[in-house]
């Protein structure tokens, strides 16, 4: 075993029979660790740093308390009857969630080395053979952890195994020269083309995350593009137009995928201690089709996914 | 799919069939023929298989006929059904009666579960099969004279259809329907007297045949449909007699028909009518209908667990695969009967396509499509796994080809299988070992003392064992009386006490063999008579046994005779040890090798003793292994106890070789993968794996790759249900609304909304353990 197979990464899961991140039945390895702050993110788990993050499933507790005496900075407590936690507290030490039998305490993001990735996602070799699958790295943002992904990557690339990147494209330019030359495939998320609008919706601008993704086309790896189709947000025609002529203007994008608004997103806010505030309306089928053929209009293969 | 979609796509007549079949479910309808007698001054010195005969001829020639409007297969079969008493007229005395008890058998001693030889029966027909029974004289002439008597009463059949058939023709008054009217009585007529020579009249032939068995207790499959009849649809297409079209709506017909019994499971009184019956009746229900399970008895709720489901009468059809002499035999009528699965949205009959390395690509696709439009079927078998192991039990090749579906799962050779099964449950093995005591006071005896394979045996003492290979001993052991006692038993009902009191003569026509050499089915006239003592709760045993070794003996988080004691007082107060075993123990069906292996090692025991105990040298029949429950979990989970791997006592055990419901939490492939590192090549019975996809899975978009794959890493049988928990938890509310709703209970297709609430909650864990 060389160095790099020990190298550690942070996943906060690897969800394996997977239909939707690339061509194929894949394996998707989610990273913890993500520099956007979108407004309608579902894994608010990996917003941040790359790091541990306590999670606590009330539906699963079953009030025996065990957290209580393992705990040494006393993050949970019972107050009035009522099972309190103080989250600003946690250490992520992991010392309650050895103690909870119920599985309601969870250390989010688990440290795995590149070989238990590696071997996990070469389990399914029998099943990306047939099917033309393999396995993708997502998040989380997987360009917040460079090495590790590269590391992975590589190692699944040289078993025959295709590998897909999905990323918001926020990284620095340095960190897709570095990645790209494992990769099959780049899932390229682009959630608004106004950059000022995307620094409301996401926390940051979105000029680095264009001109990654010129570069990203240049090499050329083949791009699909991902759109989280946000009513409210980002399904305005503006947006939709910008979108068309950016998509004009690129030589590798194969597919364009619009990802419906995912109604749970706001399940895992509580778990974590955060709070979900997005009221979304609802998208008309009709705009969603007028959406659809404004995309389709520039000739790359447009889906959507609900 | 639902039924009103449905008639979009099929004929305005099969559209009415639907319709009608929709209609009959809801209707209570009176259960036809009892109390008949053939006994009288004139028949009781006539030897007993002579009485059953007539007693079939009283039922063919006595039960309702009628022709529904949009038919043109005819044929309706006296309503019966597996949980209701005899439906035979009486025709043993009670002296007879009484003496076959005391050998644990009754008249109801049918076990079904075994495919006609529809080919040969095609080729000669009605009129040809009872000539050869007439005309063979190689035993005993009554027994001659009884088989002749069933098919003739068969023809009997024919005719008062004919009948009634030219009677509507003078009735009708739409000049359409009266040639159609016409056309039912002519196909009837030929077939009284000559082989089928078209298609359609094979059809006809077929589903009289069928109806017959189904009128008299005796419910079996419709075989390799697509293969027995192509010819016949051959010859028609090229002779222009009939259009592809036409073709298709015949086959759709047929497949209405299959759905005449259905009833809507809350119209059916059960609980009533099963406290009733006796505790002889209930043995031999249990046998008749579920073999001999060590002579056990079996209670009026575990019944009705293990059939409240029983609404499917074994009418499976097998299509595609291997023909005998080893080319693939998939056909036009093959994607026909595919089509009808696929477009009907009716859960019979239950459909199940053979694959292999060379069958063509459009198959898988057209098999992939009509589960994800169907939501339940076909289920898939793998000739390049299930064939090898027949070969491998001195089956010769040409007949291991032939396999087809029993009626439940299991594969058997078409027309030559006497097949029978029971079950040898290694959780039930694993709880004796954690808890004798509790199963020596069990309140209703579970064997008959002479039977009883533990009766001479040393309680085991869990609180002694040190060590995880001595837990693991014990319920190799156990595991390994169970198999050694059945076996034993099993046995000595080869010895013609069948015939004695419940013999076969109209199935013994339609079988190869028994018209040559004399013997009847019940003693021993199928060419293979086949038993299947098979394992059951296998994911429990793994599952608890990898808890024991990991938490118990390996890390010693938990202490052995804290979990035993845990075990056996049910969880109670002990919610925090059962998570901590639910949580802390990787499960089988998580591509664990941890757990599997331990799965594997299990198997392989088993697949050991049923060598050992069920040797070809010593007895006449052929011992398979599988790994099956059917749709009887929930009953087979009734008695066992709780289970260190967390389970409730009684709670039910997992489908099949399916993972725990609720353990598999890694996605469908690790679930494949668990199961495929079982030695699955020597499972000569097979075992099949139950999956379940949500409706919204992008994985639904490679169903053709997961089932090759499935196909290439050597699994044997493949069931895989589509379904929407959301919309299964919404018909549990409101069932009115999803009536159409259909989902796999272990070995066969049924309406969500008619199964007993028990099921219903199983079929929504194991949608949602996938997440």
């Amino acid at each position: 075993m060389n160095m790099e197979d020990r190298l550690q990464g942070l996943v906060f899961s690897v969800s394996r029979a997977s239909g939707e991140d690339g061509p194929g039945i894949r394996t998707t390895v989610f990273l913890e660790g993500c520099p956007l702050r979108c407004v309608w993110c579902h894994s608010p788990q990996s917003q941040g740093e790359a790091v541990q993050r306590l999670s606590f499933y009330a539906n699963r507790c079953i009030g025996c308390h065990a957290c209580l005496a393992a705990c040494p900075t006393r993050v949970h407590e019972v107050v009035d009857g009522r099972r309190v936690l103080s989250w600003e507290k946690c250490r992520t030490c992991g010392a309650c969630v050895d103690a909870c039998p119920s599985g309601a305490l969870e250390m989010v993001g688990r440290p795995m080395t590149v070989e238990e990735v590696v071997d996990e996602v070469s389990r399914d070799m029998l099943f990306y053979r047939s099917s033309g699958g393999g396995v993708t790295f997502s998040g989380g943002e997987p360009t917040a952890q460079p090495e590790f992904v590269r590391a992975c990557a590589g190692r699944c690339r040289e078993l025959g195994i295709h590998t897909a990147l999905d990323t918001c494209g926020y990284a620095q330019r340095q960190v897709f020269e570095e990645l790209l030359p494992v990769f099959d495939l780049v899932l390229y998320d682009i959630k608004h083309m106004d950059s000022q609008r995307h620094r409301q919706l996401t926390g940051v601008g979105n000029d680095l995350v264009l001109e990654n993704l010129r570069y990203v086309d240049a090499v050329g790896v083949p791009v699909w593009i991902r759109v989280p189709l946000i009513p409210g947000c980002n399904d305005g025609q503006d947006n939709i137009e910008g979108l068309a002529d950016l998509l004009k203007s690129l030589r590798c994008v194969e597919r364009v995928s619009l990802l419906s608004y995912n109604t749970a997103a706001g399940a895992r806010y509580p778990v974590i201690g955060k709070r979900f505030n997005l009221e979304v309306p609802e998208l008309s089928a009709d705009r969603e089709q007028q959406i659809v053929e404004s995309l389709a209009k520039t000739g790359v293969e447009v889906e959507l996914r609900r | 799919m639902s039924r009103t979609d449905a008639t979009v796509h099929c004929s305005s007549r099969v559209a009415d069939g639907l319709r009608f079949i929709g209609r009959n479910r809801n209707t209570k309808r009176p259960h036809w023929g009892a109390g008949l007698s053939v006994l009288d001054s004139s028949t009781a010195r006539l030897p007993l298989v002579e009485r059953k005969a007539l007693a079939i001829e009283k039922v063919l020639t006595e039960m309702p006929v009628a022709i529904r409007r949009h038919e043109l297969i005819v044929g309706v079969a006296a309503h019966s059904n597996l949980l209701q008493k005899s439906e035979l007229p009486e025709y043993a005395t009670e002296a007879e009666i009484e003496q076959a008890a005391r050998r644990m058998t009754a008249p109801q001693s049918i076990y079904g579960h075994c495919s006609p030889a529809y080919g040969t029966f095609l080729r000669l027909g009605l009129a040809g099969l009872q000539e050869s029974a007439r005309s063979k004289r190689n035993g005993d002439p009554a027994w001659y004279g009884a088989v002749s008597r069933a098919v003739g009463a068969v023809r009997s059949l024919a005719g008062r259809y004919e009948h009634l058939a030219r009677r509507m023709a003078d009735e009708e008054r739409d000049e359409d329907r009266r040639a159609e009217l016409l056309e039912i009585a002519q196909v009837l007529a030929h077939l009284q007297n000559r082989p089928p020579a078209t298609f359609r009249q094979a059809l006809q032939a077929v589903w009289l045949a069928h109806i017959s068995f189904t009128s008299t207790m005796e419910f079996l499959p419709l075989g390799r449909l697509d293969q027995y009849l192509w010819p016949y649809l051959k010859a028609d297409l090229e002779r222009g007699i009939i259009a592809p079209e036409g073709a298709q709506e015949m086959v759709d017909l047929f497949w209405v028909k299959c759905n005449d019994l259905l009833e809507d499971v809350r119209l059916q009184d059960y609980s009533p009518h099963l406290s009733t019956l006796t505790t002889r009746e209930w043995l031999v229900c249990d046998i008749g209908q579920k073999s001999v399970y060590l002579g056990g008895r079996t209670t009026p709720d575990r019944m009705v667990l293990g059939h409240g489901t029983s609404q499917q009468f074994l009418q499976t059809v097998t299509v595609a695969g291997l023909t005998p002499d080893g080319a693939d035999g998939t056909n036009p009528l093959t994607y026909m009967c595919l089509d009808a699965t696929r477009r009907l949205g009716v859960p019979q009959p239950c459909l199940y396509v053979r694959l292999h390395k060379q069958s063509p690509v459009e198959l898988i696709e057209r098999a992939a499509d009509t589960i994800r439009a169907g939501c339940v079927g076909p289920t898939i078998y793998n000739d390049d796994v299930l064939v090898p192991a027949f070969e491998s039990m001195g089956i010769p090749t040409e007949h291991a080809r032939d396999y087809t579906s029993d009626g439940c799962w299991e594969p058997h050779i078409q027309g030559r299988t006497s097949y029978k099964h029971t079950w040898v449950s290694v959780a039930e093995a694993l709880d004796r070992v954690m808890d004798w005591n509790r199963w020596q006071s069990v309140s209703v005896p579970y064997y008959r003392a002479d039977m009883d394979p533990f009766s001479d045996c040393e309680p085991i003492d869990p609180y002694g064992f040190s060590r995880f290979e001595e837990v693991m001993q014990a319920v190799k052991d156990t595991l390994e009386r169970y198999i050694e006692g059945f076996i034993r038993v099993r046995d000595q009902f080869e010895d013609g006490r069948l015939y004695e009191i419940a013999p076969l003569p109209l199935l013994s026509a339609f079988a190869e063999g028994p018209l040559d050499s004399g013997v009847d089915v019940s003693r021993g006239g199928f060419p293979y008579t086949f038993h299947m003592p098979e394992l059951s709760g296998l994911s429990h045993a793994a599952d608890s046994l990898a808890v024991i070794k990991k938490l118990c003996f390996e890390e010693q988080a938990v202490s052995w005779p804290d979990l035993v004691r845990a075990v056996r007082e049910n969880w109670r107060d002990r919610e925090a040890l059962r998570h901590l075993v639910r949580t802390r123990v990787p499960a089988y069906g998580n591509d664990s090798d941890y757990a599997d292996e331990i799965a594997s090692e299990l198997v392989e025991h088993y697949i050991e003793c049923i060598r050992k105990y069920g040797d070809r040298s010593q007895s006449s029949i052929y011992y398979l292994s599988g790994i099956a429950t059917y749709e009887n979990y929930p009953e087979l989970g009734h008695m066992v106890g709780a289970t260190p791997d967390g389970r409730m006592s009684g709670e039910p055990l997992s489908s099949n070789a399916s993972p725990s419901i609720g353990r598999a939490v890694s996605g469908q492939t690790a679930a494949v993968n668990s199961y495929l590192k079982l030695p699955l090549g020597k499972l000569t019975g097979g075992s099949i794996l139950d999956l379940s996809i949500e409706a919204k899975s992008g994985l639904l978009t490679h169903l053709e790759s997961f089932i090759r794959s499935f196909l290439q890493g050597g699994g044997n049988i493949l069931s895989i249900s589509i379904n929407d928990s959301r919309k299964l938890r919404a018909a549990q509310k409101e069932p009115e609304k999803y009536r159409d709703l259909r989902v796999r209970v272990g070995g066969h297709d049924a309406y969500f909304v008619d199964l007993p609430p028990e099921h219903q909650e199983l079929q929504i864990r194991r949608i949602e353990q996938y997440g």
